[in-house]
């Protein structure tokens, strides 16, 4: 559970000042800088798409600069991962009610696709084309399962689950109480192993068993 | 899966993802193991829930392609002009004071209209009534008198 005030100024950023209410002065260029992966992979996995994940991202983190006052002081990932959500919430509203189709939609899928097929993208870890073509396909089966899932469902397995937030910070970050958290990860979780066992195929052996 | 309540009384679905989390603890996780160790449906149930939670937990994090660090604080929302007059702070209260207070307001006035309503609707009937009691009164002095 980080805290505005134990953030220190560690690179050579533009230091960014804000003060919270307890008269605190923190450099929000470091806040960004700790916990911009995680809101991007919050938006990302909640939108699927990451040139809008990139704008949630961006449109939160100017929000909290401007809410920055009113932050309590007690959970700031928490705090943060919520504006992010109610972010990808307006958006995901705002798609629903105006479907945009690409124009091109080969290059995008490609991409999404964890581009498989280039041999230049391989990691240097050691992992074997094959291992990162399967790796590839469970992501897309998870994600796709993810999308598959009610939104507020899916906002409780990414915080608890992908990311590894406590129930009582995910009740933070989702503005609900801590009965709501559990009854939804319980069914997010029920709902992805469901949604999983159907794209069996796809996963990788051990877990083919589900 | 479907949990079925016959013979044998299964895990709650909520209850074995909380057990999942290490979130139970004392005679109910004594509870839960017991019953784990007769339920071979409950133990199905929560490996295949443990398979799930950790393909999600083995998701790797993605770096953001690009940094969100500001080069200069955005602009802030322009506020509404505050008027130069301000209460003074032991008169400041939250807003769910003013709000309650005009609630009251509200069905006091709304008591008083239809208690003022009613009196207008049964004045004039207690008038007629009046007058149909004194007119009855003064028949029955003339019969006494005849």
């Amino acid at each position: 559970m980080a805290k505005a005030s134990e953030l220190s100024h560690t690179s050579n950023h533009a230091t960014l000042l804000v003060q919270d209410r307890s008269d605190k002065t923190d450099c929000y260029n470091c806040i960004i800088e700790t916990f911009q992966t995680q809101a991007y992979n919050l938006a990302r996995r909640m939108l699927d798409d990451w040139s809008m994940a990139e704008d949630a991202v961006q449109e939160s983190l100017v929000s909290a600069y401007r809410a920055f006052a009113r932050f309590r002081g007690d959970n700031l990932s928490a705090w943060l991962m919520r504006i992010v959500a109610n972010t990808c919430r307006d958006m995901l509203r705002s798609r629903r009610a105006r479907p945009t189709v690409p124009l091109d939609p080969t290059p995008v899928d490609e991409e999404e696709q964890g581009r498989t097929l280039s041999a230049l993208d391989l990691p240097s870890t050691g992992e074997s084309p094959e291992e990162h073509a399967e790796r590839g396909a469970l992501n897309r089966a998870i994600q796709d399962c993810l999308n598959s899932l009610p939104q507020e469902h899916r906002l409780a397995e990414v915080l608890v689950d992908v990311q590894g937030m406590s129930y009582e910070e995910a009740s933070v970050a989702m503005d609900c109480n801590l009965g709501t958290v559990k009854s939804r990860v319980s069914r997010g979780r029920r709902g992805l192993r469901e949604c999983l066992q159907k794209a069996g195929e796809l996963l990788p052996s051990r877990f083919r068993h589900t | 899966m479907k949990i079925i309540k016959r013979n044998h009384q299964h895990i709650n679905p909520d209850t074995l993802s909380e057990y999942l989390d290490g979130r139970i603890h004392g005679p109910a996780l004594a509870r839960i193991d017991q019953q784990l160790a007769t339920c071979n449906l409950c133990r199905e149930e929560i490996e295949s829930l443990r398979s799930t939670i950790t393909m999600l937990r083995e998701l790797p994090q993605e770096a953001p392609r690009r940094s969100f660090v500001m080069t200069a604080p955005p602009p802030m929302l322009a506020r509404p002009p505050t008027s130069a007059f301000q209460l003074p702070d032991f008169l400041r209260v939250p807003q769910w004071v003013y709000a309650g207070a005009a609630s009251v307001a509200v069905i006091v006035v709304v008591a008083l209209l239809s208690a003022d309503a009613s009196i207008t609707t049964t004045l004039p009937q207690f008038a007629q009534f009046l007058v149909g009691n004194r007119s009855a009164g003064g028949k029955a002095t003339r019969l006494a008198s005849a």
